[in-house]
């Protein structure tokens, strides 16, 4: 969970440089005037989020005094760096498991590798690197596209071009692609 | 695969000596390829893939030669070159599983589709006996005509 988005353009983070006093817990007005200050000083401020109160503080990181702030965000569940540290993981487990499996002759001790069933546990957040790699490379990605969204595109008995060319249709169909 | 990997997953290739012949793909893998099918992937796993509805729907040394006999081969005593006869060698792993297939050359030499990886043409079946595939534990032929 993280803020994605406020209703305003706010950039706080904490820097350690001296801030006029503030009294604490203040007013919407003390809210104002911390942020007036800092703009005008052209620094920032710390933004404490207490998720199970709903609340928003801003704190002067060098006295500790703090407003109240009242704003509406918008939270997501997977954040940006979120996809960015699956996408990370997927090619290193895509990567292992070609490197490691490209040898053998029967595709079920293919999708029994340990790199393959991790990358099925990345769940829907994989579904759309599976498919750009499918796109690069026909290979044997059906079960872990099956298996993660519980469709099955392809008709029994395709071949692996046309199962590739089944998830990729699916995919678009689907704004994957 | 580079050669050196090769090497490393079968260490008896380089002393009988072989040669790539193809493109690596997905297409169709040792099985199909020996069967004489470039066309697909041969396997019992689930309807995804071609797989001889007279042949047992399992991992096995039985199913994979009913598969074979699917396509008019029969079991044989030996690999040896004869005149006028296709032979194939099926590899079993450590569980007595089908791990791999190869198909006899008129020459007497051997070709193989490496899982997903290139054919490759190779002097002798325990080139590819190892870790990776196992030993050959079935020979069969068919006639050439």
């Amino acid at each position: 969970m993280a803020v994605v988005a406020c209703n305003g353009t706010f950039t706080l983070v904490e820097r350690k440089k001296a801030m006029n006093k503030m009294k604490a817990n203040d007013t919407a007005r003390s809210v104002e005037s911390l942020l007036q200050t800092a703009v005008a000083a052209g620094e920032s401020l710390k933004l404490k989020i207490n998720r199970r109160r709903n609340e928003l503080m801003l704190v002067d990181a060098v006295t500790g005094h703090s407003a109240r702030l009242e704003i509406e965000m918008e939270i997501e569940d997977e954040p940006a760096n979120g996809a960015s540290s699956v996408a990370t993981l997927f090619q290193e487990l895509a990567e292992q498991w070609r490197n490691e499996t490209a040898h053998l002759s029967l595709a079920i001790k293919q999708v029994m590798h340990p790199a393959y069933q991790r990358i099925i546990g990345l769940g829907p957040l994989a579904v759309p690197l599976i498919l750009r790699e499918l796109q690069r490379e026909p290979d044997h990605w059906f079960w872990a596209l099956e298996a993660i969204t519980g469709e099955k595109p392809a008709a029994a008995g395709s071949s692996v071009a046309q199962a590739t060319q089944a998830w990729l249709h699916w995919g678009k169909a689907n704004h994957y692609l | 695969m580079p050669t050196n990997l090769l090497k490393t997953l079968f260490p008896n290739l380089q002393a009988g000596g072989y040669a790539v012949t193809s493109q690596r793909t997905t297409e169709y893998n040792c099985i199909a390829w020996a069967a004489g099918d470039t066309q697909q992937w041969c396997e019992p796993f689930d309807d995804r893939h071609y797989w001889p509805a007279s042949a047992l729907h399992e991992y096995s040394l039985v199913a994979c030669s009913q598969a074979f006999a699917a396509h008019s081969y029969a079991r044989c005593d030996d690999a040896t070159l004869e005149a006028g006869f296709e032979k194939i060698a099926i590899y079993v792993d450590a569980e007595g599983i089908p791990s791999h297939a190869a198909r006899q050359l008129p020459s007497g030499e051997w070709k193989s589709k490496l899982g997903k990886l290139e054919d490759i043409e190779h002097d002798t079946l325990s080139a590819l006996e190892g870790d990776a595939y196992g030993t050959v534990a079935l020979i069969m032929k068919r006639s050439r005509t």
